[in-house]
């Protein structure tokens, strides 16, 4: 998709005044919140699984280029074929190509962020083939012609009114037009809507969770099932996955899918994990005639040579985008790309550049609790102020701004400067703020004050008072 | 392979090598196959007491029943279907575990027509307790689509075919030397979404119903 992420604070000031967003936003933080907690507290040591699950993922990415042959030599043994895209138009054309040779029409899709990433479905469309998602979250936002707002939930920004109208306008064509109220009733709608889609189509598009170089595999762990009558169905399969998916082993697998679903959606397993090797067989009745399968760099080579590459173990599960306050206000949409949250928040600018999402390592107000639910601990906060370092080296980001913080830079190396600066804006603010005790506006810092108040100080500076409890119990 | 793909192979691994500071000669002998060999257990766990196993399954929402003999499968398919009138044709996979089950007095077929195919009965060659997942290999007479295209899915498992982990499935499989089937799957309970305001909804692309039947005494 086109990313507008440079419009962070419009579409933040946006998200805010939506009541219908707050009210799903509120559902999800509540749900997948608790339902995480309650999962992991079941298992005895999962800090030690984390622990694990982290080398696994580093010792793969010390050894990638190894283990990237050793996928392609036993993916292509069992007829598999193997491409290589360095970025989201080689992908695409690929994708393209592939389609074209078979005189595609109809492409079903089971849910794959590769495939946002490289705006598959745009390219498809231009090409003059259907991209037809069948998640159906995905399905969702596709009939609303929006993006996904989230990894895991994609439509999670949209009330069941908002579905049931959305349903009622695009079904009527399958000739449904009594009206649905039930959650039940719009999922079964869609199911059979879907069946012959899943039957007819020329081709199945999946991303992947993990590859496996021992054996050439991909997996997909999901629920719904549609992700394996896409990758069963079919004359070809075609999957777009990262080239970070790869894991050396089906062992790895194991342990990386203990933490997968229960950071993702809090379930011990999900319904369906499912290994794929190559095409199918000889006197086999199903699967597809031909299996391919786009490895995908977009960014994640450069990504590897720079300070960020821990950022590369991330499995995709979406825990750090639940425990995420600043995503809990806004929602997915306003980080204006694929990937929101934190994990977005260092993945886009990553990928897209800073000049184009430069205020995402902003928007984050260092709580650390991303990195707390991480389950291959990636030190999110960490990886958010070494881009706004970056940024700063780069000269990019507004005027004010540098300018702020070069002055304040400056000022803090001048300790008596400094402190009399601040005791006098301090003394200024308890002054103005006294009898509120907050300031619903205040000079240079509307973005604040427009959706919460600024607090008016209390008592003097942590300086001073260190100083004084100093004096007190040191004499 | 062609030209561009050779082309883009080449830069992506070069670029990988620079960030990881390795040459395409420095290879440690053999990183993967050590790996895999300590990571592969010997001894398989099978679990006896299948408690944990069922009431996994039962959570995700899939219904058990344990019989005391092979026959008893057509009887509690039987049961099942009349229970919850269901009428279709019963699509039967084949399975070397249960050869020759004598099917008389239901409507079953052993033709696979992924366009007609509403009630199925698949074997699962393990189960693992940790997940309470069931696992399925496809072959020619055991396609991968019966367990996904079905409304109501029957899986037959044998009692002592229950393990500990996913690792021990690994090792399980990998003592013939074979390659790996096209598919395998495992399966833990119908399918479901969570989608629409994060409501469990059974019943979403795949089966809406998946009743397990464990064979004791085999
Ligand atoms: S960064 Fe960590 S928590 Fe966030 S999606 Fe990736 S793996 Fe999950």
């Amino acid at each position: 998709m086109q990313p507008h992420s440079k419009q962070f604070k419009s579409n933040v000031t946006k998200a805010l005044a939506d009541p219908e967003l707050q009210k799903s936003l509120f559902t999800v933080k509540k749900g997948l919140v608790e339902n995480r907690a309650k999962a992991i507290s079941l298992v005895s040591d999962f800090e030690l699984l984390r622990e694990k699950a982290k080398q696994i993922k580093q010792h793969t990415l010390s050894q990638l280029d190894y283990y990237l042959e050793e996928f392609e030599t036993n993916f292509t043994a069992q007829g598999g074929q193997l491409h290589w895209a360095k970025d989201a138009s080689e992908a695409q054309q690929i994708i393209v190509g592939i389609c074209h040779k078979h005189n595609a029409k109809t492409v079903v899709k089971g849910k794959s962020m590769a495939g946002e990433e490289i705006s598959i479905n745009e390219a498809l469309e231009a090409a003059g083939i259907e991209p037809i998602e069948t998640d159906l979250g995905e399905y969702i936002v596709q009939l609303a012609n929006e993006p996904p707002s989230h990894i895991i939930v994609p439509c999670v920004h949209k009330t069941r009114a908002q579905i049931i109208e959305l349903f009622a306008k695009h079904h009527k064509k399958y000739g449904y037009d009594k009206p649905l109220t039930e959650v039940e009733e719009l999922v079964l709608q869609v199911r059979e809507i879907m069946r012959s889609k899943f039957l007819n189509a020329d081709i199945g598009i999946t991303g992947a969770n993990f590859l496996v170089a021992e054996t050439g595999t991909s997996v997909i762990v999901t629920n719904e099932g549609n992700g394996d009558l896409c990758s069963t169905l079919p004359k070809v399969h075609i999957v777009t996955a990262g080239l970070e998916k790869i894991v050396p082993t089906l062992n790895d697998v194991s342990m990386l899918s203990r933490l997968l679903a229960r950071s993702a959606t809090g379930q011990e397993s999900t319904a369906y994990t499912t290994f794929a090797t190559g095409p199918q067989r000889s006197d086999d009745q199903d699967g597809p005639e031909e299996m391919h399968i786009v490895l995908i760099d977009n960014g994640r080579t450069d990504l590897l040579n720079s300070e960020l590459s821990e950022m590369l173990r991330c499995i995709r599960c979406g825990a750090c985008i639940n425990h995420c306050p600043v995503y809990g206000s806004v929602g997915g949409h306003a980080y204006g790309w694929v990937y929101p949250g934190p994990m977005g928040a260092v993945l886009t600018p990553a990928i897209i550049g800073l000049e184009e999402a430069g205020d995402l390592p902003n928007a984050c107000t260092l709580n650390g609790r991303c990195e707390t639910v991480c389950p291959v601990k990636i030190p999110l906060p960490k990886l958010l102020r070494l881009l706004r370092v970056r940024q700063f080296k780069e000269r990019k980001g507004s005027m004010i701004w540098r300018g702020g913080i070069q002055l304040w830079g400056k000022l803090a190396s001048y300790p008596v400067v400094y402190h009399f600066l601040v005791n006098i804006g301090i003394r200024l603010l308890s002054f103005l703020g006294a009898k509120k005790g907050r300031f619903n506006k205040l000079l240079l810092a509307r973005s604040w004050t427009q959706s919460r108040d600024f607090p008016s100080p209390q008592g003097s500076t942590f300086h001073s008072q260190w100083k004084k409890y100093k004096k007190d119990h040191h004499g | 392979m062609d030209e561009q793909n050779k082309e883009s192979k080449r830069v992506i691994l070069q670029k990988i090598r620079s960030a990881t500071k390795s040459d395409e000669y420095s290879h440690k002998d053999n990183i993967l196959r050590s790996r895999m060999k300590k990571n592969k257990s010997t001894e398989i766990k099978y679990v006896s007491n299948l408690d944990v196993f069922i009431s996994k399954l039962e959570q995700a929402k899939a219904t058990v029943s344990v019989v005391s003999h092979k026959r008893d499968i057509i009887t509690e398919v039987h049961k099942y279907v009349s229970q919850h009138q269901i009428s279709s044709v019963i699509t039967v996979a084949q399975h070397t575990d249960f050869p020759s089950l004598d099917w008389e007095g239901v409507d079953t077929t052993t033709q696979y027509n992924p366009k007609a195919l509403s009630t199925s009965v698949t074997f699962a060659v393990m189960g693992i307790e940790e997940t309470g997942a069931l696992v399925m290999l496809s072959s020619p007479s055991s396609p991968t689509g019966m367990n996904f295209l079905p409304d109501h899915h029957f899986i037959v498992l044998d009692a002592d075919k229950v393990v500990k982990t996913m690792e021990d499935v690994w090792a399980q499989l990998s003592k013939s030397g074979e390659p790996l089937p096209r598919t395998i799957n495992l399966i833990t309970g119908p399918s479901r979404t969570a989608d629409i305001e994060y409501e469990i909804q059974i019943g979403a692309h795949g089966p809406k119903s998946l009743h397990v039947i464990i064979v004791k005494n085999h």
